[in-house]
């Protein structure tokens, strides 16, 4: 009988409801239509702790395939995250004979441009490099505030490109491959224009300061 | 000149002293006084991706603890130093535990900077920034995404910064004078 495969995804936000989140698991529930099963381990909340180290370290000892979605934080992975990812290469480093792992990521940011990813992808190529994983790419997302944890099918519309892409890619990981150039090209796209995009949360800064009393002090230089 | 150093040593990787002595010594003949920040061993929590430093205290991160001495420091200084060893290309965990709570130091507003969005400063002057990366061998690609990144921590800063790869088996004359040449570039000469 054929093992199911077993998936490990790793969501680098810290915050409960998240874009990578909604990116992750839209991404495991596709790959569950194909026989695949997962574990989620939320590295914030596990990462500084004994127990979520050993629990992590177990799950991926029987994974075949590791995700990792996360947001971008000042260019690059979130410490939180290298954390994870330096812990799991120190262990790998040292198995003579360590598991076939595919590897792939899924990282969004906040800028309208989705190549601002492209240094964090490189990070992830060389973790997968330097702890024998196979690295089989990605999805890079721009306007990751557009999303800001909704479930997708709120807005089936406006997602429809990047619920294509993460359905292929589902399927791809699924048969062992790599992530197809036409799923990384369609997420590629805005969802909004940039301009739009930019205004939106311009607007959004000065309501909830507002909100907050600091309309006036958002200019503010404490350190100076 | 003040200059700081971002220390991004981790238990297991750490940065040998002579590299902190000569960087020290450099900077002092440069007539630069140097501070070192210890990034590992300060109380520095997690980001919690609340932009609090933004919309609530704005310049100043909510949690209250180790985290908010870097970015004042920063502002605080004429020269940057990131010092870490080269992980997959990139910065430490520990450099970036201190990083990632700094975004405080820029306003939440966009403006285009090369093409490209980025948000605009809050302060009108930002320390000139240098990345010194470490290396235990030879790795081309790691230092090519490791220059990539100061790169772009630049352009976030609406600069051109300086970055060097330090390779351990390269010895320590090499080193020695990477690390001077680096500095002179950043217009520390004598």
């Amino acid at each position: 009988m054929k093992t199911r495969k077993r998936v490990l995804l790793l969501v680098g936000s810290p915050k409960k409801k998240s874009t990578s989140l909604s990116l992750g698991d839209y991404l495991v529930s596709s790959l569950s239509s194909f026989g695949v099963t997962s574990t989620t381990f939320r590295v914030v909340k596990e990462i500084y702790n004994e127990e979520g180290r050993a629990r992590m370290v177990q799950e991926l000892s029987t994974t075949d395939i590791l995700i990792l979605a996360s947001p971008l934080y000042v260019d690059s992975l979130p410490a939180p995250v290298i954390k994870t990812l330096e812990l799991i290469c120190s262990q790998r480093k040292v198995q003579k004979n360590a598991k076939k792992i595919q590897f792939c990521s899924i990282l969004n940011c906040g800028f309208p441009e989705s190549q601002q990813n492209d240094v964090a992808f490189a990070i992830c190529r060389l973790f997968a490099r330097d702890s024998k994983m196979q690295w089989v790419g990605g999805l890079s997302i721009g306007e990751g505030g557009v999303i800001g944890g909704e479930p997708f099918r709120k807005k089936q519309f406006m997602y429809r490109k990047l619920t294509r892409a993460l359905e292929m890619s589902a399927e791809a990981l699924s048969l062992g491959k790599v992530i197809p150039y036409e799923a990384r090209a369609l997420t590629e796209k805005t969802f909004i224009p940039p301009w739009l995009y930019i205004w939106v949360a311009e607007r959004s800064w000065r309501s909830q300061a507002k909100k907050n009393g600091v309309l006036k002090k958002l200019a503010d230089c404490p350190y100076k | 000149m003040n200059a700081l150093i971002l220390n991004g040593e981790t238990s297991d990787l750490k940065i040998e002293q002579f590299i902190l002595d000569v960087l020290a010594d450099a900077l002092k003949d440069k007539g630069a006084l140097s501070q070192v920040l210890p990034l590992s061993e300060m109380d520095i929590g997690a980001c919690t991706g609340c932009f609090g430093c933004w919309i609530k205290t704005p310049g100043i991160c909510v949690l209250n603890d180790e985290g908010r001495d870097v970015t004042r420091k920063i502002v605080q200084n004429d020269l940057l130093i990131f010092l870490t060893p080269v992980t997959f290309g990139g910065y430490s965990s520990e450099l970036k535990r201190g990083l990632d709570r700094i975004i405080g130091f820029v306003s939440p507003f966009f403006e285009k900077v090369s093409g490209e969005w980025h948000h605009k400063m809050r302060y009108s002057a930002l320390p000139r920034l240098v990345g010194f990366g470490v290396l235990s061998d030879v790795d081309e690609a790691a230092a090519e995404v490791f220059h990539a990144l100061v790169a772009r921590n630049g352009l976030n800063m609406h600069q051109t910064p300086r970055s060097e790869v330090l390779v351990m088996s390269l010895g320590k004359q090499k080193i020695k004078e990477r690390i001077w040449n680096t500095l002179n570039g950043v217009g520390c000469e004598n």
